[in-house]
């Protein structure tokens, strides 16, 4: 009886120092990524809101696996070497610096942590109500089915959140996907499919999609 | 100029011109009597198809000249087995009993016959865990007198299978289809009992000859829809307490891409106010509670000798493709509805608690009242005793040239079509019509995904297409989870993988 008490007592203090070294990895972990993080903030904001002035996108609360693709994508050469994406190709530049079996986890994990930030939209439409019906029918006819009906990502089919995302941001992704500045790498199997999509929408349909993704943005936004 | 004074200026100006408006409609009130005049000549030119024998009887299904073996299941037997027993010509007779089972009829000229004993009847039972009752790819099949429940996809679905006979059957909460003709020729719903389905109780999809009678349809999202569709009359059903009541209209993006000749006569069509309970952001999600009939693109629908009643939104709602919410634009399908005919109909209590669109259409017409009819993008229509409603949109409808359609009493053939011949090389394509595309289009929110966004998810990978067609799992909160088509051997899976991928439209 005796030992098997002390059985017990053991194989619960030997639980509790794992449990406690794994909340100290964890910490670790979220140091490191908020570490990493600082070389993005310049640019993406200190909160990964995105800067206007800047033209990058809104990442806070992104997923982890999405982020962490379009970074090795970048470093990679499979998004950003187009010689007409300049801005892909400042981005592709800073994750050349990353190590990639190291940085990427600990880094993606910390930017979708980040609470989804309030963006501003700066493209316009005509009619509003126009837009919105017209909008939501061809986004669900054309994007819901793999970024979710309210813009919310899903990973089933790799697809990311586009409801924490800029208009203007939306609108420039899918003029580079239809014009063949991304989405091309044969390894990025994704990105064609994203732009074997993309071509099938453009001008008043394409605008009246994105405003609608602007009228579900920020939904849980702070 | 004060801003009161404007708006009283604009007032009466207002007045002048609602007063001229009602003085023109009140002047001239045409009577019509439909009890004389010409009556419709019928839609479908016979001579064009078959032989025009005449017969006694209207059957759908082709005459028994030696009636076959009759296979009796009891309460506790399997119907799949008896199925895979029988010879085309044969009958399957289920006594009363429970079975929890998926049947797959792939033979032409069998009869399932359920057998009532005191009230009792054969029950398939899908225990919400089984996806389709009864399928059929069939010609000449007669399912009868059955109970079908608690299935997640289809209760009856036809696969392609010309002159069927789907009658006496009750079907309750049964998922997304209670009863499901798809690509068939000459068939006939009649008398059956259908409530608490997803999308439509009974579906006439990319069908032609096809007659729906005396079925009581309630509790679903759409009563009964002809669409995409020709040659069909839809009469004395009670469809109540529905999403919409009876629709006939034109899905884009389908491959058969019209509906008209649809003549819908002599039903009840009341309270259909139900709560849509579809997909949010599906067609079928985009129908306004409170619709009698919905008429959306489809071409000579005749409209007569209907009850309409208590149906919050109209009692007639007729759209072209633009102005209807959740549907996209397809090039090859003419998103206008040309020639309804309303004929006599007694319309009331509708359009009471109306939409905010249709209430805008009447104040551009400076109407009021609660809508009877509401019509927007509809082209060459005409009406009969317009007097009688409150509409919008059908200012410019002509007095129709006939007052009924007593002279056509039915699209169903003389004579039942040959089956369908299949050639080898065409196996994906009928797969595609007559199972795909009864939930997917190629570009527009059906049940399933579009299939213009499958194509971009499995570009260079048919053989994963077909996996996914074999074992489909769920991968969309917001979608109905898809039924496996593992009944379909692994080459014809692949032929209609390869054929989707390849499609264009």
């Amino acid at each position: 009886m005796f030992l098997y008490s002390v059985k017990v007592y053991s194989v619960i203090i030997v639980f509790l120092f794992c449990s406690i070294f794994s909340v100290e990895l964890l910490a670790n972990t979220e140091q490191l990524g908020q570490s990493l993080y600082q070389q993005c903030a310049a640019c993406h904001g200190v909160e990964g809101q995105g800067i206007e002035q800047l033209n990058t996108p809104a990442i806070a609360a992104q997923y982890s696996w999405y982020i962490t693709r379009q970074l090795s994508n970048f470093s990679k050469d499979l998004r950003g070497s187009h010689k007409e994406d300049a801005m892909g190709k400042q981005m592709a530049n800073i994750a050349k610096l990353l190590d990639l079996s190291t940085d990427l986890a600990p880094l993606s994990t910390y930017i979708e942590s980040l609470p989804a930030a309030k963006v501003v939209h700066q493209t316009k439409v005509a009619s509003p109500e126009h837009a919105l019906k017209n909008g939501s029918r061809y986004y669900q006819a054309k994007c819901g089915a793999c970024h979710g009906g309210q813009g919310q990502g899903n990973k089933s089919f790799n697809a990311p959140k586009l409801n924490i995302l800029s208009s203007q941001y939306l609108l420039k992704q899918m003029e580079n996907f239809s014009a063949g500045i991304r989405g091309t790498a044969k390894e990025d199997k994704f990105g064609r499919q994203m732009a074997m999509m993309a071509k099938t929408t453009s001008g008043q349909e394409l605008e009246d999609i994105i405003y609608y993704l602007t009228t579900i943005t920020n939904i849980n936004a702070k | 100029m004060s801003s009161g004074k404007i708006i009283s200026v604009l007032l009466v100006i207002g007045a002048f011109a609602g007063g001229a408006y009602y003085g023109g409609q009140n002047s001239t009130s045409v009577i019509t009597s439909s009890r004389g005049g010409a009556s419709f000549s019928g839609g479908f030119d016979k001579s064009a198809d078959q032989k025009n024998v005449s017969s006694t009887t209207k059957s759908a299904v082709i005459k028994r000249e030696v009636e076959g073996k009759v296979h009796r299941v009891n309460d506790g037997d399997s119907i799949m087995a008896a199925v895979q027993l029988a010879q085309p010509g044969d009958t399957i007779q289920i006594m009363p009993g429970s079975y929890h089972e998926t049947v797959y009829i792939d033979k032409d000229d069998i009869r399932i016959i359920g057998v009532i004993q005191q009230g009792k009847r054969a029950t398939l039972d899908g225990q919400g865990k089984l996806n389709d009752a009864i399928l059929y790819s069939g010609n000449n099949i007669v399912i009868e007198n059955l109970l079908i429940t608690r299935y997640k996809g289809n209760g009856i679905m036809g696969q392609a299978g010309n002159n069927f006979e789907i009658r006496n059957n009750v079907i309750v909460d049964t998922g997304v289809y209670g009863i499901f003709p798809q690509l068939g020729k000459n068939g006939l719903i009649v008398s059956n009992v259908i409530s608490g389905i997803e999308d439509a109780a009974i579906y006439v999809g990319m069908s032609d000859n096809i007659h729906v009678a005396y079925n009581d349809v309630f509790d679903s999202v759409a009563g009964i829809e002809i669409e995409n569709s020709r040659h069909a009359i839809v009469e004395n059903n009670y469809v109540h307490n529905n999403t919409g009541g009876i629709l006939a209209f034109i899905t884009p993006g389908l491959p058969i891409k019209t509906t008209y000749d649809v003549i819908i006569r002599n039903n009840f069509i009341s309270n259909n106010n139900h709560k849509n309970f579809g997909a949010p952001g599906s067609t079928v999600g985009g129908i306004p509670a409170g619709t009698g009939i919905l008429i959306m693109a489809a071409d000579d629908v005749i409209v007569e000798g209907n009850i309409i009643s208590g149906n919050k939104t109209a009692g007639i709602l007729i759209t072209d493709h633009h102005n209807a919410p959740n549907v996209t634009i397809d090039p090859e399908s003419d998103p206008v509805p040309h020639r309804v005919m309303i004929l006599d109909n007694l319309m009331i209590n509708n359009g009471y608690d109306t939409i905010d669109e249709a209430k805008a259409l009447m104040l551009l017409e400076f109407k009021q009242g609660n809508p009877d009819i509401i019509a927007i993008g509809a082209k060459d229509g005409c009406i009969i005793n317009r007097h009688r409603y409150v509409t919008s949109g059908i200012n410019d409808f002509k007095e129709c040239s006939f007052t009924n359609t007593a002279a056509t009493q039915t699209y169903l053939l003389d004579e039942p079509v040959p089956p369908r011949i299949i050639d080898p090389s065409e196996r994906g394509k009928v797969v595609y019509m007559g199972i795909c595309a009864g939930c997917h289009t190629y570009t527009g929110r059906m049940i399933g995904p579009p299939v213009q966004i499958i194509q971009a998810l499995y570009m260079d990978n048919p053989q994963g297409l077909a996996d996914y067609i074999e074992h489909p799992i769920k991968k969309r909160d917001d979608y109905p989870e898809m039924p496996p088509q593992n009944y379909l051997d692994a080459e014809t899976r692949l032929a209609a993988a390869k054929y989707m991928l390849g499609r264009t439209n």
